[in-house]
Formats: structure tokens, C-alpha cells, sequence
């Protein structure tokens, strides 16, 4: 199968061609000439090629922003509600136990293994995780477990890439970047203080 | 007490600081009534004995050394070609001392920055700061990189070709060429690790804040939900990701080429036996009469001899087989001879088996003959059963 044909067909089934799922994808995709000839192809069938803000990932979205789109952006504002506490919740854990704002970035690496260790030495991180399982109705099971299927599911749903099984070893993959401008928009137009007050003493120290 | 760029007057120090205002270590406070502050090169001196690091400190404007160091040279030359020996030598000796300057200023400027970068502008506290910080030295640094190109330029590498500056050109090579590659490396580094930082303060940071002021919205108000589209301003652009298309191939029988490859493929599959899988019906409860084995019974004369020892064995009176076989329901239309017959054989049967029953009975032949003892027959007719 041609790069060409692989992307399409990944961008129709609703894939997010990131360096992390298709590095030669998104290679490919980061030629203009080649955007062109994949969104031409897209918009015969009412669909255009799109990307998240910085680039990081290409996405295929309704070229009819009207109708359709309006009935799209529903379903994909109901996806954002689902997973929004959730994932935010598990972004939030992953960001404290790492110590690296960085670390929930398209690219940066997650190990089950590690986070476990340290949820597990740490009552209040041990409290976050149960909170974030049950946003996702899952309470049953060993914290282990709980863990698992968090990670199970955002695997499941595209934001990581399962890239050492033996080792449990995750990858954030550049749907997160998408995710990031929908907490951006709703807090920007839900009026969220975007203001953390821990935030500066953090830098501080 | 000297805080915050200054020191008060008062009775105490009147006296002091009027004589350190005499010898110019310190100077009148302008901005604050009655207070004086540090001469700048007094200040300078002692920001460099304590390593206090500030804001913009270092610069990386060497254009004005450069042209300092071309107009010593001219004048380097002016002496030499007039003969004034102690005035090339003075000259020399600046030249020297400028170059080193030069050369020391670029190692601080290049340490510096990398220091503050590897601490993430630890010296500031907000990230606008840092952000500013990082901004600030960046540029600087873009110029360190013209400055460098410009220490290997033609231009300067012209003025020491003169054979009267041949000895300047030892100094110049010593204190700047033989250093240049070393300084382009870090400044390429330290530009390399600025960038990295100030992306991930202009993206990470406020990324990171979002979450963290996100996730304590989420849990001050468990209501909070994500409203339609609808109720607001404008749909993003992030919103119109469509809904996946199931894709699923089928292939084009029609096609020759396709029928070959599949033709092919089927020849490549392993052939294995079909086993037909029995699935059983699960039972279901059947309202028939009991099975026929259980209406077996025994022929009329078992059943009426079998009752008659049963009752015999109850009986103290000797019971008559005879009598009860001609009165019995089964047996009164069958032979009676045979049926005493029958009756004989199956009581010798059980006295042969010794059973249980014949063991508690008492039991008398009646012979019919009894008196004809040489007859040679014994006609047994009756049967007499009692308990013994």
C-alpha cells in the first residue's frame, strides 16, 4: 500500500497521523504539494485535511461546516465531555508524579511500572487514581488494575500508543495535542481561571 | 542599613557617609530624599567579589571592543612606522590587555548564560520573567554568532597582515582564533538549550497551568459539564474532526485477475477435514406412560403361590394349596393339577435355595395314595402350609 493510500485511509477512518503512529505519514503529510493532493482527495468526499494547531498532527475534518459539521462537532463535543474529568484527572496524576510539565506532550514516554511505585509510596496520588477510576466507572480490581484499564482506555481511545508490552511502556501520541485545545477553548469560553495559584510557588521552588 | 539600592541618612552615619561621598564610593540618592547609594564602579567591584548575578548583566556587544582594537592597531602601525619604539610597545601592551578582555568577556558571557539556562533563570521567579530572560540572551546570542564570524572575517584578518603587525597577529591568533571553534560549539549549545527552554515556557508552561487550574475546577464543581456546541460563540476548528468511516474491502469477483490471486490464495491454504460439529439439542420433559419394564409381573400361578406362602406364614392352621388355588381369582380357571404341579416344583426350588420364607413354614404333602403303599407311586394332591 502507497504512503499516499495509507494516509488517506487512516485520516477517513478518523486516525490522527502524528510522528508517533506514522512517523513516514506524517512526513509525508508535512509536504504541501502532498497536503494538496490528500486534500483534494478528501473533499470528494466532503471531508478536508486539517491539522492540530502547532502541526503536530493531521486530522481529517468536515469540509461542510454547516450542516454535517455542526452534527460532527456535537458527537465530538459529547466525546470531550466523556473523557474530559477523566482524562484530565490521569493528566494532572501523571504530571505530579513525573515532576515534568512536560510530560503529558505528544512523545514523552509513560511507565506503568514506575507510576504504579510511585502511587503506591504516595497516599494522595493513591487517592487521585482512585477518583479518576471512578470517572471512568471502573472501582473493582487492585490498584494495579484500576491503573490499567485508565491506561487501557485512553490507549483505546488514540491519546497513547502501547509501544513495550513487555515492560508496559506508553507513548502520549499527538491526539493529546487535540485534547489540549479543546481544555483550552472550553476554559477560555466557560470562563475557567486558567490562574494556579500553586503554580508560581512551584516555580519558585 | 544599605537595602533596596540604598542608604539612609541619620545621626549615626552622617558623618561616614559624608566622607565616603568625598573619596565619590558613594553618591546622592536622587530618587529618594535623604539617601545615597553605591557608585556604579564601586558597585560593579562588588557584584563581581560577591557573584551576584543580575538581569541582563553581561553583553554581548563586542563591536565596540573591535573598534577600539582596529584603532590601536593603526596607531600601533603609525608608531612602528615612526619609529617610536616605547609608543608600539605601550600600544602592544593595550592591544594585549584589550584582546584578553576580549577573550575573558566572551568565556564569562558564554559561562553565564549557559549557567542561568541549565537553571532555568533561577534568579527570577515568575515565567514571564524567565521568558523574558530567555528572550533577551537568545538575541544576545545571535550576536555573539555575528561576532564570531566577524573575528575570522576578512576585514580583521587584512589589518594583521602587515609585517610590521606580525607579532599582533600572534596575540590575535593566541587570544582569539585558537579559541573561536570552541566558543561557536557553545554558543550553538547554549542557543540549542535556550530554544528547547523557551518553547517548552511558552507551550509547556501554560499547558500544564490549564490542567492543574482545570483539574481543581473539575473537583470545587462536580456539575460542571460540557455544554452543545450550539451554546457557543463559535464551533472550533478541533470540533469538525469527523466521524470515522467504517472502511471494509470486499473483493471484485468480477475481475479475472482477482479470481487468479484468490485462486491462488485458496491453493496456498492448508487443506484440513471438516468435522461437522453435533450440537444436542437440549432435553426436554416427555409425559409418557412408566416403561415397560415396570409393568412386568409374574404369571398368575407365581403371584397366587408366592400370596399363599406369605399368608401361610401367618397362619397357625395348615392352609390347603388346592383349596386356595381353586378359590384364587388367577388360578380357579386354569388346570389344577398342573397349578399343584407348578406349586410343587417352585417349593422345591426355594427348599433348594433355602429361602427365607420356606424356612419359617411348616409344610405336609398330602399323597393321594397314601394308603396303596406298593403302588410305587406317591400322588401328591394337596399341600398343607402353616407357620411352624
Amino acid at each position: 500500500m502507497s504512503t499516499f493510500a495509507r494516509v488517506a485511509t487512516a485520516l477517513m477512518q478518523g486516525g490522527f497521523i502524528c510522528q508517533i503512529t506514522d512517523y513516514e505519514g506524517h512526513q509525508f503529510l508535512a509536504n504541501t504539494v502532498n497536503q494538496d493532493d490528500v486534500d483534494h482527495y478528501l473533499r470528494r468526499i466532503d471531508l478536508r485535511l486539517t491539522t492540530t494547531r502547532d502541526g503536530g498532527a493531521f486530522f481529517a475534518a468536515r469540509a461542510d461546516i454547516d450542516i454535517e459539521g455542526k452534527k460532527d462537532a456535537k458527537k465530538r463535543f459529547t466525546e470531550v465531555k466523556n473523557v474530559l474529568r477523566p482524562m484530565v484527572s490521569f493528566l494532572e496524576l501523571v504530571m505530579r508524579i513525573t515532576g515534568d510539565d512536560e510530560s503529558v506532550a505528544a512523545g514523552q514516554v509513560l511507565n506503568l511500572n514506575q507510576m504504579m511505585a510511585r502511587i503506591s509510596e504516595n497516599p494522595s496520588l493513591y487517592l487521585q487514581l482512585r477518583q479518576t477510576t471512578i470517572d471512568i466507572n471502573t472501582k473493582d480490581g487492585s490498584d494495579r488494575e484500576r491503573l490499567n484499564k485508565i491506561v487501557k482506555r485512553f490507549q483505546n481511545e488514540g491519546y497513547l500508543l502501547l509501544i513495550n508490552p513487555e515492560s508496559e511502556i506508553y507513548i502520549f501520541t499527538g491526539r493529546i495535542e487535540w485534547l489540549m485545545e479543546a481544555i483550552e477553548y472550553l476554559m477560555l469560553h466557560d470562563e475557567i481561571s486558567e490562574e494556579d495559584s500553586e503554580y508560581d510557588k512551584r516555580a519558585e521552588s | 542599613m544599605y537595602s533596596a539600592g540604598y542608604v539612609t541618612r541619620d545621626d549615626h552615619n552622617a558623618r561616614a557617609l559624608t566622607k565616603l561621598q568625598q573619596i565619590r564610593a558613594v553618591r546622592i540618592n536622587a530618587a529618594v530624599e535623604n539617601t545615597y547609594r553605591l557608585s556604579p564602579t564601586l558597585n560593579r567591584l562588588l557584584n563581581e567579589a560577591t557573584h551576584r548575578a543580575r538581569n541582563y548583566d553581561i553583553s554581548a556587544d563586542f563591536g565596540e571592543q573591535m573598534a577600539r582594537l582596529i584603532k590601536l592597531m593603526d596607531d600601533y602601525t603609525d608608531a612602528c612606522l615612526q619609529n617610536r619604539i616605547e609608543d608600539s610597545l605601550l600600544i602592544q601592551g593595550d592591544i594585549d590587555a584589550t584582546l584578553y578582555e576580549m577573550a575573558e568577556a566572551m568565556n564569562d558571557f558564554l559561562l553565564h548564560v549557559r549557567t542561568a539556562a541549565e537553571n532555568n533563570f533561577g534568579n527570577v521567579t515568575t515565567y514571564k520573567e524567565k521568558e523574558k530572560q530567555t528572550e533577551h540572551y537568545l538575541n544576545q546570542l545571535e550576536r555573539i554568532l555575528k561576532a564570531l564570524s566577524m573575528f575570522d572575517g576578512e576585514a580583521i584578518l587584512d589589518e594583521l597582515t602587515p609585517p610590521e603587525r606580525e607579532t599582533l597577529e600572534v596575540l590575535y591568533q593566541s587570544h582569539i582564533l585558537d579559541k573561536l571553534s570552541e566558543w561557536r560549539s557553545r554558543t550553538v549549545d547554549i542557543i540549542h538549550v535556550l530554544k528547547t527552554y523557551l518553547y517548552k515556557i511558552r507551550t509547556v508552561a501554560p499547558r500544564a497551568r490549564r490542567i492543574r487550574a482545570l483539574q481543581l475546577y473539575l473537583q470545587k464543581h462536580p456539575e460542571y459539564e460540557v455544554r452543545s456546541p450550539d451554546e457557543y460563540s463559535e464551533i472550533p476548528e478541533w470540533a469538525y474532526h469527523h466521524e470515522p468511516l467504517k472502511i471494509q474491502l470486499v473483493p471484485d469477483l468480477g475481475a479475472q485477475n482477482i479470481r487468479d490471486s484468490l485462486v491462488d490464495i485458496a491453493k496456498s491454504i492448508e487443506k484440513a477435514v471438516a468435522v461437522p460439529v453435533k450440537t444436542r439439542k437440549p432435553g426436554t420433559p416427555v409425559d409418557e406412560a412408566p416403561p415397560k419394564a415396570a409393568l412386568i409381573k409374574g404369571s398368575p400361578l407365581v403371584v397366587v403361590s408366592q400370596r399363599l406362602l406369605n399368608e401361610a406364614d401367618k397362619s397357625p392352621t395348615p392352609i390347603s394349596a388346592a383349596g386356595y388355588f381353586i378359590q384364587a381369582e388367577e388360578t380357579k380357571v386354569l388346570d389344577q393339577e398342573s397349578c399343584m404341579m407348578c406349586f410343587l416344583t417352585l417349593v422345591e426350588k426355594q427348599i433348594n435355595a433355602n429361602a427365607r420364607i420356606i424356612r419359617r413354614l411348616s409344610i405336609n404333602h398330602v399323597a393321594k395314595n397314601e394308603d396303596d403303599t406298593l403302588s410305587g407311586n406317591v400322588i401328591i394332591e394337596d399341600v398343607l402350609l402353616c407357620q411352624r
